[in-house]
């Protein structure tokens, strides 16, 4: 029925019921009203014959028939009076109703039929789904280009080759995409031929080469992404948006998703990123939420304008964790929350940024430090309470706030609720989190705001720097220094840092660069981006002080472009050191000069080694070339560069204030110093952590991590037994449990088959397929090989199709001898590092799971995880719930109230939300 | 001059030279792919691996500069295994379906060369393929892409002869592919270096006609 008719509908009754209530009123009233006159006189007359009849008995006839007729009247009256009132209640009712109705009907305005095809979309039943055709690809064609943008671009970026990478991401930022016209139009600009710049546009990933839907969905793909899922996440997305095999955009090109290797949220796996923004723990069973949720605020209300804070003297400080993880994990909502709470007690408080805290597990993470009195922290704090933390800890300010908060309700519960979130610092869980650590890159963590240069400086910053330049200790004292401390390069293979600095000093040529290598493209990994986020004046420091030991002028920052609270940090940390004379024509003032700028990446993992990263800042293709020459010699526009991890400038500025010795006293005989891992997977207390080396595997998983974290499934938790973990990424092995006890030090890890890597721990239980966590990092290496060198490029991809084979239960015996085979070629005839080590997460777990590769070759996965050799089915546990029925996105479980329920094996994708769905226990994995 | 010794044997090189040179020199007929002399070592195939003795380093000897007094290990059987493992790789991405080098017959293809004087077993690491058809739109050369091993020797000379589009690697992984840029027809793409870069190649994917 049309809006129209139904208009006109509902406004006609409403009129016709309307004149029908005041009709019958008005007939009750008159009725009524004779009534009021009418029965008196009756009565008086009835009364008058009555005392008559008394008298007089022939009367009596005429009585009993007047007293007839009297009742029969008054019998009809009620049921007119009757019959009125109904009417009168129903055509008033109908009248409320038909009205509300035509109301109703004018208030909703219609949708936008964007908005109709989004709730279409979204509402779309799984049959539906299935019957979309596979390849029903919609091949638009491509919108012709306006390429004076470009002119304008190179105008601002400039045009020598080292821009091209910065001009391809202005173009993209610009069309969300690189068409061709634009790239023929910049070649024709700019000192790149076209074959460079389609080399480059086509080598990084974060270059797209076709357009993208009005939506992007980022699904990562790191380590604990796919531990947590994010293969399942991917598939169920695909389902869900309605994108055709083999595409990557929906037919009305709304959504586009995109795989990246890792977003750095390791401890919310798995992690969504929609339109840039954040989303952890978004199992394949929230995708259907997330989407909806996101189409409803695709268009977020503007704010009103926030009321100003009061002012004055602060009574206190409250502290908010704001890496990029914390805020996908909500903290950013919370300092909005604070502040209106704060506004509306009018309370003076501070509220502080602080870089990350390390305990990811227990984010959204608040310190309320009231002034006078000892501290309290939040965990796991949402906007709801807020609130009552402000409440319980200042008194609102001003009569008439004191008066409000009281009389507000719920006032006692939210105050209850928040102290519910609070947490002791001498709780257990705490101290076993906090207490085998040592603070040394991370010094001050949960204290300092990453962009108060004042309070770095008051907190130590800048000391170590200024201790060299103003003893005048020597460069070669410096070097000698480094060396005494023992450091070696936190990067993954372990070189000794003062070598390096060394060579550099010594080699001839100037200028001299120094480069920080914040490329941290290890899935599973996210130290570097946390130290960046966190601590970016530290890091300066140390390349200050690095580039004194070496004679470096100029520096840069090359940053991974997935990290772009890190790049916003770091530069707006430089900026402030420039603008303060920390750095420049003379650093600190009496120092030589030094000038940093920060580079973006592009998304190539291979541009974490030296040479490939020093390609890609000459606006190149990131291919390693071989060594030597050794960019201490030869390195970025030819001259002697020094190349080190975040990590390792991080800790300098601590060894020249502390001494070498005091380094050196911490670790083992060859691994000195401190390690920052980032402890993520099936543990109970992830999050950022820097231990001592020396400390063994399985003390970082019980005590700090506090093992393995029970499965959580509807019908209770699940305990899980650990089984290893993966340490130091594509390039590191798998350390199972009967090792944990090997100490972390980088001789003792390789002993073992695996390696210190940046410091990325991924912890595994059980229910992990080690055949499938080395089949995802050969895939991943696989992509991320540069294609240059044959062993790397094609070795990789054969040692990929024979794992995909095993987990396809395709394997043969002879596979797994051909899989050690391939790993000896690869690792001794590669190019570079990549290549080298990509095969050690296929020999590790080889050489310890040989059990479960072999499972395999017999058509079972231990672990149940490798979807082509498992099936899902109902037990008679099943009572008919229907839960399971309700939850299948594939629509391959029929709902059958009170009975026993059935898998069709056929339809089943093995997306696992009926088994953790399950209230019973009553679904099983074969 | 410089002095060095391979396998035992001592050769002289002219300073400059690189270890290819050397051992050329010594009378081994080492299999290289990727070098062309007057183009810079693209270490793309990595079968030229020779061991430095004193530094316990295996090297490609085409981009590793001769030094006086160096000692190199060339004919031991592992690296004679290990270069052998390697040329099955190439082969794997390069022979025709029969499991043959399907290269044309006339053509000199590198790898059918050192493949049959190196006794490969070609199937050891037979897998997926790179499928794409040839390119006959120039007039003088023919490009049959799934031949080439991306040695990156026509790209440099594309380079070096200035052309305005030329051959571009192109992607990454097992996708890297040599290609004109941005799909440009191959015969507006080479002009002056396309026989140069047919003459270079290794194999039967840039031929002339």
């Amino acid at each position: 029925m049309t809006r129209t008719v139904w208009r006109r509908l509902t406004g006609g009754m409403t009129i016709l019921s309307g004149i029908a209530a005041l009709a019958v009123g008005v007939l009750l009233t008159i009725d009524a009203s004779r009534a009021l006159v009418h029965v008196p006189r009756e009565t008086a007359h009835l009364d008058a014959l009555t005392e008559q009849a008394e008298d007089d008995s022939t009367v009596a006839p005429a009585l009993h028939a007047e007293f007839d007729r009297v009742t029969a009247e008054s019998l009809e009256r009620d049921d007119r009076v009757a019959a009125l009132s109904w009417t009168l209640l129903i055509s008033a009712a109908l009248c409320v109703l038909s009205a509300k109705a035509f109301t109703a009907v004018r208030r909703t305005r219609p949708l936008p039929p964007q908005q109709i095809v989004q709730l279409h979309i979204a509402s779309r039943s799984a049959a539906e789904l299935e019957a979309t055709p596979p390849t029903a690809a919609v091949e638009t064609a491509l919108p012709s280009v306006d390429v004076t943008v470009v002119d304008e671009i190179v105008a601002r970026v400039g045009r020598d080759r080292e821009a091209t990478i910065p001009l391809l991401h202005a173009i993209q930022d610009h069309y969300r995409y690189l068409p061709d016209e634009a790239l023929r139009r910049l070649s024709e600009l700019t000192d790149a031929t076209l074959a460079e710049i389609a080399g480059v546009a086509t080598f990084y990933t974060r270059f797209r080469r076709r357009p993208v839907g009005e939506h992007l969905v980022e699904v990562c793909h790191g380590t604990a992404c796919h531990v947590a899922g994010a293969p399942r996440v991917s598939h169920e997305l695909q389902r869900r948006l309605g994108i055709p095999n083999g595409q990557d955009t929906d037919p009305h090109g709304r959504y586009t998703i995109q795989p990246v290797p890792c977003l750095g949220c390791c401890t919310l796996a798995p992690v969504v990123q929609i339109d840039g923004e954040t989303h952890g723990k978004t199992g394949p069973d929230r995708v259907a939420a997330l989407i909806e949720s996101h189409d409803g605020n695709g268009q977020h209300a503007t704010k009103a304008a926030p009321r100003e804070r009061a002012v004055g003297a602060p009574v206190g400080e409250i502290r908010v964790g704001l890496g990029s993880c914390c805020i996908a994990n909500g903290s950013g909502k919370v300092q909005e929350a604070l502040h209106d709470a704060l506004v509306e007690s009018d309370v003076r408080v501070t509220v502080k940024r602080v870089g990350c805290v390390g305990m990811c597990h227990q984010t959204p993470f608040v310190e309320v430090r009231p002034d006078g009195r000892s501290s309290t922290w939040y965990r796991r704090v949402q906007p709801e309470h807020v609130r009552g933390i402000v409440k319980r800890h200042f008194r609102p300010n001003g009569l008439g706030c004191r008066l409000r908060s009281l009389v507000a309700p719920r006032a006692g519960r939210e105050r209850r609720a928040a102290a519910q979130q609070a947490l002791e610092i001498r709780d257990p869980v705490v101290s076993a989190f906090l207490g085998p650590q040592k603070h040394i890159a991370t010094e001050h963590c949960g204290d300092l705001d990453p962009l108060d240069l004042d309070e770095y400086l008051a907190k130590d910053g800048f000391v170590g720097l200024r201790r060299v330049l103003d003893e005048q200790i020597s460069p070669t004292d410096v070097i000698d220094a480094i060396r005494a401390s023992g450091l070696r390069g936190r990067g993954g293979a372990g070189f000794p840092t003062s070598r390096k600095w060394a060579a550099v000093r010594d080699a001839a040529g100037t200028p001299k660069y120094i480069i920080c290598n914040g490329d941290e493209g290890d899935p599973g990994a996210f130290m570097d981006r946390m130290l960046m986020e966190s601590y970016p004046y530290r890091i300066i420091e140390g390349m200050a002080i690095a580039a004194y030991a070496t004679g470096a002028t100029e520096g840069v920052f090359y940053i991974r472009a997935e990290y772009p609270l890190a790049v916003e940090r770091i530069r707006a940390a430089i900026a402030e050191c420039d603008q303060r004379g920390i750095l420049g024509k003379r650093v600190l003032g009496n120092g030589p000069p030094l000038t940093l700028h920060v580079v973006q990446g592009a998304g190539a993992f291979v541009c974490g080694e030296e040479t490939a990263l020093i390609a890609s800042l000459e606006g190149k293709r990131g291919m390693p070339i071989l060594r030597p020459p050794y960019p201490a010699e030869r390195g970025f526009r030819g001259q002697p560069t020094l190349v080190n991890n975040v990590e390792t400038f991080a800790v300098v500025p601590w060894i020249m204030r502390h001494g070498p010795e005091a380094f050196a006293s911490i670790g083992t005989a060859e691994s000195k110093g401190t390690k920052v891992f980032a402890l993520t997977g099936k543990i109970r207390r992830g999050g950022l952590i820097e231990v001592p080396m020396g400390v063994t595997v399985r003390q970082i998983v019980e005590d700090i991590g506090g093992g393995i974290r029970p499965e959580q499934t509807a019908a209770g938790a699940i305990e899980r037994r650990f089984k290893g973990v993966q340490i130091g990424g594509p390039s590191g092995g798998c350390v199972p449990a009967s090792l944990a006890d090997t100490p972390v030090d980088y001789d003792a890890l390789q002993r073992v088959g695996a390696m210190m890597g940046s410091g990325g721990l991924v912890v595994l239980d059980d229910s992990d397929c080690m055949v499938d966590v080395a089949r995802y990092f050969l895939s991943f290496t696989q992509s991320q090989s540069c294609g240059k060198c044959a062993p790397c490029r094609i070795g990789t991809q054969r040692m990929l199709e024979i794992l995909e084979r095993i987990c396809a239960g395709h394997g043969v015996f002879e596979d797994l001898h051909k899989l050690e085979e391939l790993g000896e070629t690869i690792s001794s005839s590669s190019l570079c590092g990549l290549g080298k080590t990509a095969p050690n997460p296929v020999l590790s777990t080889l050489r310890y799971f040989r059990d479960e590769y072999e499972a395999h070759l017999n058509g079972h996965c231990p672990a149940g995880k490798c979807t082509a050799l498992v099936d899902y089915r109902v037990t008679e546990l099943c009572v008919g719930c229907t839960i399971c029925a309700q939850h299948c996105p594939a629509g391959a479980i029929e709902l059958k109230p009170y009975e026993r329920h059935e898998i069709d094996t056929e339809r089943c994708t093995r997306c696992d939300i009926c088994r953790v769905g399950c209230p019973e226990h009553a679904i099983e994995v074969v | 001059m410089l002095r060095v010794t391979i396998d035992g044997r001592e050769v002289t090189v002219t300073p400059g030279s690189n270890l290819l040179a050397a051992v050329r020199k010594a009378g081994i007929d080492l299999p290289a792919l990727c070098y062309h002399p007057g183009c810079e070592p693209n270490t793309a195939c990595m079968v030229c691996l020779v061991r430095i003795v004193d530094e316990d380093r295996v090297v490609p000897a085409c981009a590793t500069p001769a030094r006086d007094e160096l000692a190199v290990e060339c004919e031991a059987a592992p690296l004679q295994e290990l270069r052998r493992g390697v040329l099955e790789l190439i082969l794997s991405d390069h022979v025709g379906e029969d499991g043959l080098c399907d290269c044309p017959a006339d053509q000199l293809c590198r790898v059918r060369k050192y493949a049959a004087t190196m006794g490969t077993d070609t199937h050891r690491f037979a897998g997926e393929r790179s499928h794409a058809s040839d390119i006959r739109e120039h007039p003088d050369i023919v490009y049959a892409p799934d031949r080439c091993i991306l040695c990156g020797i026509c790209v440099q000379i594309c380079e070096q002869f200035d052309e305005s589009v030329g051959l571009a690697l192109l992607g990454r992984g097992f996708d890297a592919r040599v290609d004109t840029p941005l799909s440009e027809p191959l015969d507006e793409a080479l002009h002056s270096a396309a026989l140069r870069c047919a003459g270079a190649c290794p194999t039967g994917a840039l031929t002339r006609r």
